[in-house]
């Protein structure tokens, strides 16, 4: 295996696109993609697509619009991991020797299904009792709050962080601050979950260029290292478990920190997945960023800011930057580049040299969840 | 709401129906219990889904369980009529998801038993599955 480098990126900012499919929404960021990077589009080798709800052969729909057509091209579902299992097999296909050029991109469109709860997988035996998505996570926060000694406010808290995040991002969906009365005031969705603490809707798109070293340099393209790239599924259970402690994030990470060579004391930010606010504590602890059943202290010592020990969703996560399910693991990834590559402006953290993105979802009864990637970049050599 | 009513509103479209047997108003859950690895599953299967043995023995389960969590879901789909509460119990080395006759969510560590209930309805009529009520509530009633 060779190495795999992060040569671009581009994103379509997230919010509401109506009228725009995401067939659309994907083309303008893969035409960004290259425009930034001066690459032609004849030097593209295959490119993946990852969606949820963009249909059948999207990735061809949008690569083919930008002049992408004849090589391999897959489009790759895998639920709120859709768009970090694309970059994941594109960094395959690069870090095999077999192409020196592939495009990875997410893109969605949540407007066309109007306002409420999305289309979840029929015949599940949960969802036949009333199960919805925030309930799942509901759960998992009663049961923290009550085994570590947490409150509600401490979700708030990673509400309000993410948020202020956010407030300095033009490709957020929220871009306004939120204080701890009003997440604490704002509807219960299910207790202890309010709508503050969930993530919103969005439509959105967001495309990287991965590439190998030799291409970067004659493309004077500057580097930025795919340390870890890993996708994992969810282990299959009906018996007791442990809800508050995402195994499937845990053996991820674990994978991507030993392929890494790096542990979490060189994270210096991470985009992690807090479709909910409970979702930042659970994730935080299996990433391995502060001890079991700690999250919740470090957060309010401000560890997690973006100028405390290490940055978590610096640039506003899922609850400031809205979920287009299929391209958030390739937003996070964008953001990380620019972050690494000194380009975040306002979001910037400061000596950023390694960051972790983290995408895990999928609800479906008997795993943590159906599918979880977890990338680590860096601008470090490799040693 | 008392057992009385509960057991009124026990009639209409059945979800899940091949999942659990009925014992008078009570609920027994179908599960499958490998002979090889140990491992419970319900809804039964022929094959353990961790180890893939097919020496396996079907079982039903006592008719109380422990709550693991709990929440009221305040916002779902129309068919269930919010607000409604949802909690994970674990019954006899299985853990399921049923909703909770309770106007609060409840306490990790409440028991409760297992009974046919409403759960929802359609323009057709009820829609009922087991439910769980607190051991408690259906001893005062
Ligand atoms: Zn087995």
């Amino acid at each position: 295996m060779r190495n795999v480098y992060v040569g671009g990126a581009a994103v379509v900012p997230f919010g509401k696109h109506r009228g725009e499919s995401a067939a659309d929404l994907g083309a303008q960021a893969v035409g960004d993609l290259l425009r930034v990077t001066g690459v032609a589009p004849s030097q593209v080798e295959t490119g993946y697509g990852g969606t949820m709800y963009g249909g059948s052969l999207l990735a061809q729909r949008v690569l083919q619009r930008v002049g992408v057509s004849g090589p391999a091209v897959f489009t790759v579902e895998n639920a709120c991991a859709s768009g970090a299992s694309a970059i994941h097999l594109a960094w395959q296909a690069v870090a095999s020797g077999s192409v020196g050029c592939a495009i990875a991109f997410g893109a969605e469109n949540l407007s066309d299904f109007g306002g409420g709860a999305l289309p979840l997988a029929s015949h599940d035996l949960e969802i036949a009792q009333g199960m919805v998505m925030p309930a799942a996570y509901a759960m998992r926060a009663q049961r923290y709050l009550h085994g570590w000694g947490a409150t509600s406010q401490d979700l708030d808290r990673v509400s309000v962080k993410n948020r202020a995040n956010g407030s300095r991002n033009p490709r957020a969906h929220f871009q306004a601050e939120v204080t701890l009365e009003e997440v604490s005031e704002s509807r219960l969705v299910a207790d202890p979950l309010r709508l503050l603490h969930c993530c919103p809707n969005s439509d959105g798109a967001a495309a990287v260029l991965l590439c190998s070293e030799g291409f970067a340099e004659d493309h004077g393209l500057p580097l930025v290292r795919v340390a870890a790239s890993v996708v994992r599924s969810g282990r299959f259970s009906t018996g007791y478990r442990d809800m508050t402690w995402p195994d499937i994030t845990a053996r991820t990470a674990a994978r991507a920190y030993q392929q890494a060579g790096l542990g979490p004391d060189d994270l210096d930010l991470v985009e992690l997945h807090d479709a909910f606010s409970i979702a930042e504590l659970l994730h935080a602890e299996a990433l391995g960023l502060t001890t079991r059943g700690k999250a919740y202290v470090a957060l309010e010592n401000g560890e997690f800011d973006r100028d405390g020990r290490v940055a978590v969703s610096p640039s506003g996560g899922l609850l400031s930057r809205g979920h287009p399910v299929g391209a958030t693991g390739v937003v996070q990834v964008c953001e990380s580049y620019w972050q690494l590559t000194g380009q975040a402006d306002e979001l910037q953290v400061p000596g950023a040299e390694v960051a972790l993105t983290h995408v895990t979802g999928g609800g479906i009864f008997g795993v943590d969840n159906g599918a979880c990637a977890v990338h680590i970049l860096t601008t470090r050599d490799d040693e | 709401m008392s057992i009385a009513e509960l057991d009124a509103y026990s009639t209409g479209t059945v979800v899940t129906e091949g999942n659990f047997v009925t014992d008078g108003p009570e609920v027994r859950l179908r599960v499958t219990r490998c002979l090889d690895c140990g491992e419970s599953w319900f809804p039964a299967l022929e094959q353990c889904a961790a180890c893939g043995s097919l020496r396996t023995s079907s079982e039903v389960t006592g008719t109380t369980g422990t709550v693991y969590a709990s929440t009221v879901v305040r916002i779902g789909l129309r068919q269930f009529e919010a607000p409604y509460v949802l909690a994970y119990l674990d019954v006899d080395g299985v853990r399921v998801l049923a909703q909770a006759v309770a106007a609060e969510a409840l306490v990790a560590g409440t028991e409760v038993g297992l009974r046919l209930g409403r759960i929802g309805s359609t323009t057709e009529g009820a829609l009922c599955s087991y439910v769980c009520i607190p051991v408690e509530r259906s001893e005062q009633s």
